[in-house]
């Protein structure tokens, strides 16, 4: 990560202090001096968002309880696996240390199906590697494996789409560069599909939670969002989403539906086109793939401002077709929109309680908590939420398990983890409306 | 030597990615290429290049009969 970047990013986040904190303090201070009723308002309403966002936490980690086995539908045709195209895409110097692992694990290690596989490497590369040749060895060997350089193309979409038209699966299988799928994915995978969905979605666990802060409390935040609230909506709500790797489609599907390539998060994208036009998304959290997690600080940063930033472009796009979509039920739409546009205005508006606070010590000239009993339910009901999420993702964890003391560190930490990520959102914001699209290319090493 | 049919249906998409990825280098190395003599001989290879996609996709369509 360059120096520069860094600095660019602290600037970022010190216009965003500005304006969503400084500002709004006098704002709120001089509102409270004239219209106290207004600063009482504001202290209650923001406080409510927390206990709302908090309620949908419990109710996701409540439904993840219990482990729940496949259930077969009575629309099962109990079809064999068919022929399966794994795509791998990769942007090749950054992603050199890995990739060989990736397609070693599915050529040696994969079920195959009686059709067999066939496992497109879909890349892009500005300068000839030594691993190009290296692999292309390794295809010579392996018949199944075929290397698709996506000549001039500049993002994982354009690679995507360049192995699809190559594709020749019934079923395709989309991984990222660093995933290494369990052998048994196909059969459980075809499992959905056989029974009608269109897509279904496995569950990412990171390998690498040791080897820092960082990627530790990854590991336990991916238990619980892969082990709780993406199967939770699945099975609450019967409809989730496609998160970029580990996604099983049926081939006719993504072929139509494609990647765009003017997106930064285009997996949602793909995700929300598929569902606005009937299709229907499973997640399976048995579907285990493993994945490396960002190590540092700055990776985490970028990581997630694209995925702030993607998702912020989906839901300005989409939120209202959603609201419209003849294939969703109600309880469907309302889950989308909490992952959408719910999602923008509360990560705004939740910063909003430190300036009122602030506001409300300036009017009073010393520092006092404005609490009572609804405030005090409401400060334990949130903290809790965060530890009882921990435990439940415990609970319910992929093996092998992360260390108690990453569970412990996680549940210590959810909420400043869960500030830092609305306030990294909250940069995003701030760059999509400014312009600002960057790709910047997780590093990844073994 | 023989060859079943899995693999050499592999085989042939195997080729057809690299014949792809050919005809999209050589038609840019002809269009980018001011000399006309050189262009002239990248186009040509791009067209040769696009003729094994083409052959190699009839032969896909033999082997999947």
């Amino acid at each position: 990560m360059s120096d520069k970047k860094l600095t660019t990013e602290w600037e970022k986040l010190f216009e965003v202090f500005i304006a969503l904190f400084v500002v709004p303090t006098f704002i709120f201070y001089f509102l409270g001096l004239h219209l106290p009723s207004v600063l009482n308002f504001s202290y209650y309403f923001i406080v409510s968002l927390f206990i709302f966002q908090s309620a949908l936490s419990y109710m996701y980690s409540l439904s993840a309880f219990r482990r729940k086995w496949f259930r077969e539908l009575a629309s099962a045709k109990h079809l064999a696996v068919p022929k399966t195209t794994f795509i791998v895409s990769a942007y090749l110097p950054n992603e050199i240390e890995v990739i060989e692992d990736t397609l070693m694990n599915i050529l040696k290690n994969v079920k195959r199906p009686a059709d067999g596989i066939e496992l497109i490497l879909a890349y892009n590369t500005p300068h000839m590697e030594g691993i190009e040749l290296q692999l292309r060895e390794i295809a010579y060997k392996w018949p199944e494996l075929i290397m698709t350089n996506a000549y001039g193309s500049k993002s994982k979409s354009e690679n995507l789409n360049y192995a699809l038209e190559i594709a020749s699966g019934e079923m395709i299988v989309l991984l990222d560069a660093d995933h290494l799928i369990s052998p048994d994915c196909l059969s459980l995978a075809w499992r959905w599909l056989d029974e009608g969905y269109n897509v279904v979605q496995g569950r990412c666990k990171i390998r690498n939670g040791r080897t820092s802060t960082v990627s530790s409390l990854v590991e336990v935040e991916f238990e619980a969002i892969y082990g709780i609230s993406h199967y939770a909506k699945s099975r609450i709500f019967d409809s989730t989403l496609f998160g970029g790797t580990n996604g099983y489609w049926r081939s006719s599907l993504i072929k139509q539906i494609k990647f765009r390539e003017d997106r930064l998060t285009e997996d949602i994208d793909a995700t929300l086109r598929a569902i606005l036009a009937g299709n229907h998304i499973a997640h399976d959290r048995s579907i285990i793939s493993t994945e490396l997690a960002p190590e540092t600080m700055g990776g985490f940063w970028f990581q997630r401002k694209r995925w702030a930033q993607g998702w912020l472009q989906c839901s300005m796009r989409y939120q209202l077709p959603i609201l419209g979509c003849k294939y969703l039920n109600i309880f469907q739409k309302f889950m989308w929109t909490t992952l959408l546009m719910w999602r923008v205005i509360y990560d705004i508006l939740s910063h909003l309680l430190f300036p009122i606070v602030f506001a409300f010590w300036l009017a009073k000239g010393k520092i006092t908590l404005p609490m009572n009993s609804f405030i005090w339910f409401a400060l334990f009901f949130t903290l809790f939420s965060g530890p009882f999420e921990a435990t439940v993702a415990y609970k319910n964890s992929s093996l092998p398990r992360a260390s108690i003391l990453q569970y412990f560190l996680y549940a210590f930490l959810t909420f400043p983890f869960t500030i830092f990520k609305n306030l990294i959102q909250v940069v995003a914001i701030r760059d999509e409306l400014l312009g600002k699209r960057e790709w910047v290319v997780s590093q990844r090493k073994k | 030597m023989s060859i079943d049919k899995k693999t050499l249906t592999a085989r042939l998409r195997q080729l057809l990615a690299v014949d792809k990825n050919a005809f999209a280098i050589y038609s840019e190395l002809a269009e980018l290429m001011k000399e006309d003599d050189l262009s002239a001989v990248f186009s040509d290879i791009a067209k040769d290049e696009k003729r094994h996609t083409i052959w190699s996709q009839e032969m896909l369509s033999l082997l999947e009969k």
